[in-house]
């Protein structure tokens, strides 16, 4: 069930009265919560989910003792297993078959229709941080089935993240009843409001021009193919920080603090900082079981470059069981790289003087946003040839060649990247614009605006319309 | 905390003034809107209350109702290019001292089933069919493999208006159906926009802020067509389009089964026994019979049409086959009708209707 619809919101405002009004039984109302959102999905994938979790929650407890070491293995091969199962076997196999041109897989392969569990790919990282950091002693294991069930199964943030740590969410579920809920509620409307519009006025728009520019990718010409890319560059960053707006919003309704995902993350000035403002909760993910446990920079700097590139390369082939993916992934490590050259290298005293000027951040930013905008095109496009020929295209690009039919969303994309700027702008002077609002503005006033906002996202919401990060 | 109670105040009053706010002429003009109807079924209830109301208030007793598929709605031309405009402009020339309104409820798509739950729906919404005009198409009597589905659009009024024909054509629907919401979901989407006034009445309200925009920015009213309404021959690659597999289908030849079995004879046969003692004139919708020769002279079309005409003689309703009696020249492509081709269809079932026993 999606966040923008209606019959969402009513089954969070009848979840959200329950949780007001019994505090006691809050802990049981969540739970009951989980499993009816996540059943709407099938009730089979709740049964898998069920299980998994089950089992991880009792290997939990076993971390401590002796041979926690391969409790550990076998809960990290059960959570990897079952997400390796239904997510790569096809790709696996598909690769197998071609690698070794051996016939694996038959025309109507069982594994060509096995559809994804929701939220798979993220409670999987979920549990595997958790089971980490039961063994290594971080957190204890839980001891409430309950408990660990509604932190691993929280709905807001189940499908599509952020993916939250043990530390961070099970102490708060512990100590349900006794959570201020009343004093979260307007920060938590207006996380919801933000990404509501982020979703229904803005990424919904942008998407059906991006459909369509990438439908006829092949008839682009140069400027056509970066208006394409561009678009979609701001429709993947509206559609998924307008949900995980959405799940940090719905959680502070129920006095949870979820973490945040996104902070303008196009005002990056390189690689380094975009990971540190792109899908925050997944990059620190990646740093801490993937990057640190292969060695991360303890070995020395070419050692940690490849760290570096192996980590963004598995977080590629997170995002989808396609070779696009991974190829993303190695290009954002190789600028990973590259940054971390140029940050080590010495450089001449004029150029460290030019780094520290307003004017080099604003170039720099610039810049590095056409590098995040072709990275954007092998996240989109199906297949490796055709990125790399919509890519070639971006790049032969020649101003003489200007398409001035394509102003207007040349336009749009200058808009959207004021947008950008005004978001950064609006979130620094959150508390301040806030108090004007309230201060200065009278209640009927206030909740005028805030029903023609209801009325117009109503109105707005698009029929068929999901979020991009729920394939995932 | 005040602003919330404030919300909530405005929230009441709109759920209760919405329904008298939206003019008659947002809601219905000529035909059903089919851009805003067909993302949000709940819009049908709109129109059918508003064109309810409209009858009550103004006393109206002698209005025609016509209903059918894209043809009747007279796609892809605009609403002022409809058989309802021009029905509505004959009926309001003509020499009778009582001229009817028109309401053209048709839609794209629509089948038989479509058409028999919307005679279910205007009894449930106390709109007399005393007068009906009904289109049908050669397609309908196909065999069904299992596409379209009987019922394309009111699967879900058909199963609360009359369950035992949703049972009977169940099969088709379950065949044809492709993706199902959970109950839970389905159940809370349709309690909210039955409910919710502003979900109710979503569409209407975005269509009246739209056309308020582009009239204070001077960007003249909504074109509601569907399509390049232009006349075939202007329209290069028609002929290889209307070679696919789907359109194939559309003019098979293979003989027809007018049995009940036929879950098309089904829903007619029950649309002349709800329509028993009212005057109903049915249609059969021509075909381009330049553009599409080759199919509609084989000697199983011209069986299967003959067929269906003998159906129609032995049922008491009025009908007329309009094959041949349009000009090839007066199509947009291989059934629908440009300006002129609506205007003469029009024309025609004004005649006919009016030759007919009208109450």
């Amino acid at each position: 069930m999606l966040f923008h619809t209606p019959e969402f919101m009513f089954l969070l405002i009848i979840a959200f009265v329950l949780y007001y009004f019994l505090p006691k039984l809050r802990l049981y109302i969540l739970a009951a919560a989980d499993i009816i959102f996540y059943s709407v999905g099938g009730m089979g994938y709740l049964g898998l989910f069920l299980i998994i979790s089950t089992v991880t929650y009792l290997l939990s407890w076993k971390l401590q003792g002796e041979g926690k070491k391969y409790y550990l293995w076998l809960a990290i091969c059960l959570n990897v297993g079952n997400l390796v199962f239904f997510k790569y076997t096809f790709f696996i196999l598909t690769n197998l078959q071609k690698f070794f041109t051996v016939p694996l897989l038959n025309q109507n392969s069982f594994f060509q229709h096995l559809l994804l569990p929701i939220g798979i790919s993220f409670y999987t990282f979920e549990l595997i941080a958790y089971i980490v950091d039961v063994y290594q002693c971080k957190i204890p294991p839980v001891r409430s089935w309950m408990v660990f069930w509604v932190f691993i199964s929280f709905f807001p943030h189940r499908v599509a993240g952020p993916i939250m740590r043990g530390k961070d969410l099970i102490a708060q579920v512990d100590k349900l009843p006794a959570i201020p809920v009343g004093n979260t509620v307007s920060l938590g409307l207006a996380y919801l409001a933000m990404g509501l519009v982020k979703k229904i006025i803005i990424a919904d728009n942008i998407a059906v021009w991006a459909n369509n520019f990438f439908a006829a990718s092949s008839g682009l010409n140069s400027t056509g193919a970066w208006v394409a890319a561009y678009l979609y560059t701001f429709q993947i960053y509206y559609d998924f920080s307008a949900y995980s707006e959405m799940a940090v919003g719905i959680s502070y309704l129920f006095g949870i603090k979820l973490a945040l995902n996104f902070k303008t993350p196009y005002l990056s000035a390189n690689a380094t900082e975009f990971w540190k403002r792109w899908h925050i909760t997944l990059s620190e993910w990646i740093r801490d079981y993937i990057y640190i446990p292969l060695g991360g920079s303890w070995y020395g700097s070419r050692r940690k470059y490849i760290n570096l590139f192996i980590a963004m390369a598995i977080s590629g082939l997170w995002h989808g069981a396609a070779w696009t993916f991974v190829i993303w992934g190695m290009y954002h490590g190789i600028m990973l790289i590259i940054h971390n050259i140029y940050a080590k290298w010495a450089k001449p005293q004029w150029l460290e003087r030019f780094s520290g000027t307003r004017f080099c951040h604003v170039l720099t930013v610039l810049v590095f946003f056409q590098f995040i905008t072709v990275g954007w095109v092998f996240f989109r496009v199906d297949g490796i040839a055709n990125a790399a020929r919509m890519v070639f295209k971006m790049l032969t690009f020649n101003p003489l060649h200007f398409d001035t039919n394509l102003v207007k969303y040349l336009a749009v994309i200058v808009f959207l990247f004021i947008l950008h700027i005004v978001e950064k702008w609006g979130r620094h002077n959150y508390h301040r614009l806030a108090e004007i609002w309230q201060r200065f503005l009278p209640a009927p006033i206030r909740a005028f605006a805030y029903t023609m906002l209801i009325i117009i996202l109503i109105i707005s919401i698009k029929t068929q319309s999901s979020f991009i990060y729920f394939q995932f | 905390m005040k602003a919330f109670k404030y919300v909530l105040g405005y929230l009441l009053l709109l759920q209760l003034a919405l329904p008298y706010l939206l003019p008659f002429d947002l809601v219905f003009r000529d035909r059903m809107d089919y851009n805003l109807v067909k993302d949000n079924l709940s819009s049908i209830d709109v129109i059918l209350d508003n064109i309810s109301r409209q009858i009550r208030q103004e006393h109206l007793e002698n209005y025609i109702i016509i209903l059918g598929d894209s043809v009747a709605y007279s796609g892809p031309g605009d609403a002022s290019q409809s058989i309802g405009h021009y029905i509505q402009d004959l009926a309001d020339e003509s020499s009778l001292s009582n001229s009817p309104r028109i309401y053209n409820l048709s839609m794209p798509a629509m089948q038989m089933g479509d058409i028999y739950t919307m005679l279910l729906k205007l009894e449930e919404h106390q709109i007399s069919t005393q007068n009906l005009i009904v289109d049908v198409a050669y397609q309908g009597f196909v065999v069904r493999n299992p596409d379209p589905a009987i019922v394309f659009w009111l699967q879900e009024d058909l199963k609360s208006l009359d369950r035992v024909s949703y049972d009977h054509v169940m099969g088709n629907l379950e065949a044809n159906t492709h993706h199902k919401d959970s109950t839970l979901q389905t159940a809370v989407h349709k309690l909210l926009w039955k409910n919710v006034a502003i979900l109710h009445f979503s569409g209407f309200i975005k269509k009246g802020m739209l056309q308020e925009g582009r009239a204070i920015i001077g960007a003249g009213p909504m074109d509601d067509s569907i399509g390049d309404a232009r006349v075939w021959s202007e329209k290069p690659g028609l002929r290889e389009f209307l070679r696919q597999a789907e359109y194939e289908r559309d003019f098979s030849a293979q003989d027809f089964d007018l049995s009940n079995d036929n879950p098309q004879i089904y829903f007619l046969d029950n649309i002349i026994a709800h329509q028993k003692g009212k005057h109903t004139l049915v249609f059969m919708a021509a075909a381009n019979q330049e553009l599409m020769n080759d199919k509609v002279t084989a000697p199983g079309y011209v069986r299967n049409l003959q067929q269906v005409d003998n159906y129609f003689k032995d049922q008491p309703v009025q009908y007329i086959n309009m094959y041949g009696q349009i000009n090839s020249d007066l199509f947009s492509d291989h059934l629908h009708l440009v300006a002129d081709g609506n205007r003469e269809l029009a024309r025609m079932l004004w005649d006919n209707f009016n030759k007919g026993d009208r109450s």
